[in-house]
């Protein structure tokens, strides 16, 4: 098997005065599974569009194997965010239509078809109108027709960002089977579904790459220990007094806790913890707690009080 | 191969539309008004009564004559505006629900694509307009007097090749605008620009591929045609062709996208 890359070079894309997209470089290779995170509104589908090839660089180029996307179409399949299908044809005469773009035989479609339609919990499905169909069967219907003629790639734009939880973790589940033999870049917002399938992250905030790192890197060189606080009651007034504070360096609140990224925090959660009690906080507990995935995004992508617990 | 694929496409879609029939039955509606419209015109006045007094002087009228208007008044007319109602969202319906894009990141060239929309729709219409045609002209035959088959043959060949550039048009519009509103509204406010040009008598008619439907018309009504036939022919092929490569670079060029 020869080592396929999507590699990417300093894409940028600009839509009139706005730039989506900003020099942004990234290298795809046949067994990564990438999880492309960022807030909406950073980038995330722009890119997953010039992958595909259905939009054009304002600059940089987007590679496979070396070659421009327009003669490796064959090695992509591509989920958009919330697939449309021609309504009047079933589920089976979607996949051949699509199989057929893709240069299928006959053959081969009478083989696969029934194979993916399974692998997508649709067997018994074939002869079914899409116009009948749900929006996680229509999201299921999209995954197969992106793996049928199994590329070594499989980009999706948010696929499970517009289901119902059990759609959610029925399309996870299919993922997880899919990337054991394909490359898979998937975009969303929601890091706990990126944190299910993907081994690597590639975090976006404005058009911009601000973190490419493996799961592993990224808990050894990012996250740092913070500051737990339990409380009850109003925080308002030590939330004024802790922006002062120059070691502190994020604040995230999420219901009745309180994680603070603090400078030197041995050294500093005697001041901090002092001040709650000069604020009258009712404290509960604290403790000293290494940050999460989800911590080392708001602070990356700088989020913090403001719409914090958003992602 | 993916034009074929494209083409079977569109021609299921036409029968799960039901254009398959609504088109051919709206053609032969509109290839019988004017025979039928002549020829009972006179009852249907006298059937509607209070005419006393009023004398309607009618001049009879050959077959080769009705069927000059029906390409003149009717198919040209009507006709212009049922074609461009029925295909102004050619490419615009799939760059709205997103199916251009899925079907563009399937190995399938911007060429591809375009020219199995161009061909289904054109065979589709050639095919409903004959049919509608050639109901006239049995129609006319019966009514009136008997069609010289070879002239309505070599007449109805002229407003094809029309028809040829209108559907180009149409698709050019359904490819760059962004509304169907305005594509039916740009595509016959050209269509009919074009055809207005062709009662002035100006030199540029020499190339305008409007003036194929007159010359259909003359053909029929003459039995001749004006010497600029063939430069209106290879007009109409030339800027044919120019509107298709417009699609096709527009596609190519990725300025379809509604939206990002």
């Amino acid at each position: 098997m020869t080592l396929m890359k999507i590699e990417l070079k300093q894409v940028s894309k600009s839509y009139q005065q706005k730039e989506a997209v900003k020099h942004f470089s990234l290298s795809i290779a046949p067994n990564d599974c990438i999880g492309l995170i960022g807030p909406n509104g950073a980038g995330k589908t722009s890119l997953i569009k010039m992958i595909v090839g259905v939009l054009e660089p304002t600059s940089g180029t987007i590679l496979i194997d070396g070659e421009v996307i327009e003669k490796r179409k064959d090695t992509i399949g591509y989920l958009p965010q919330t697939p449309q299908f021609f309504s009047w044809m079933t589920a089976e005469e979607t996949l051949s239509f699509m199989g057929q773009l893709s240069h299928m035989t006959p053959a081969e479609l009478v083989r696969e078809i029934p194979l993916v339609l399974e692998k997508v919990g649709l067997k018994g499905e074939e002869k079914t109108k899409i116009e009948n169909f749900s929006g996680g069967m229509k999201q299921r219907l999209g995954i197969a027709q992106a793996i049928l003629h199994h590329p070594k790639f499989l980009v999706m734009d948010e696929p499970v960002s517009a289901l119902d939880p059990i759609g959610r973790r029925e399309v996870l589940d299919i993922l997880t089977e899919i990337k054991k033999e394909t490359a898979i870049i998937f975009s969303t917002h929601i890091l706990s579904d990126a944190n299910e399938i993907c081994e690597r992250f590639c975090f976006m905030k404005q058009g911009e790459k601000i973190l490419d790192q493996t799961v592993d890197e990224m808990l050894e060189n990012e996250a740092s220990d913070q500051l737990v606080i339990t409380y009850k009651g109003a925080i308002d007034l030590f939330l004024k007094e802790l922006k002062k504070e120059q070691a502190v360096k994020n604040i995230v609140v999420r219901g009745h806790q309180l994680m603070l990224t603090v400078e030197n925090l041995e050294q500093n959660k005697i001041p901090i913890l002092q001040q709650l009690i000069a604020c009258q906080v009712d404290l509960l507990s604290y403790s000293i707690q290494r940050e999460d995935l989800e911590e080392i995004f708001f602070k990356k992508v700088g989020v913090s009080l403001a719409n914090n617990g958003a992602f | 191969m993916q034009t074929m694929v494209l083409f079977k496409k569109e021609f299921q879609q036409y029968q799960k539309e039901m254009k398959l029939i609504w088109l051919p039955i709206l053609c032969i509606f509109i290839g019988l008004s004017q025979p039928i419209m002549l020829h009972f015109l006179p009852d249907i006045l006298a059937s509607m009564g209070g005419s006393e007094g009023l004398v309607i002087q009618t001049t009879t009228q050959t077959g080769n004559e009705v069927l000059a208007n029906v390409i003149g008044a009717q198919f040209d007319q009507l006709g212009l505006i049922v074609i461009v109602m029925t295909f102004m969202g050619l490419v615009l319906a799939e760059k709205e629900n997103g199916m251009l894009d899925f079907i563009l990141t399937r190995p399938v060239s911007a060429t591809s694509y375009i020219a199995s929309k161009w061909l289904a729709s054109f065979s589709f219409l050639i095919v409903s307009l004959l049919i509608g045609f050639m109901a006239s002209v049995y129609y006319t035959d019966i009514y009136f007097s008997a069609v010289d088959l070879g002239l309505a043959l070599s007449a109805i060949l002229c407003y094809l090749l029309w028809i040829g550039f209108v559907m180009c048009l149409v698709l050019m519009c359904s490819t760059l605008l962004n509304s169907q509103g305005v594509v039916a509204l740009v595509s016959l406010a050209v269509a009919f620009l074009l055809k207005v040009l062709t009662g002035l008598h100006l030199p540029i008619n020499r190339f305008n591929p409007a003036s194929l439907s007159t010359q259909a018309a003359n053909k029929l009504l003459t039995g001749e045609t004006s010497t600029d036939l063939i430069w209106q022919v290879m007009a109409t092929f030339v800027l044919s062709f120019v509107l298709i490569y417009v699609s096709i670079k527009w596609i190519q060029k990725k300025n379809y996208q509604l939206k990002s």
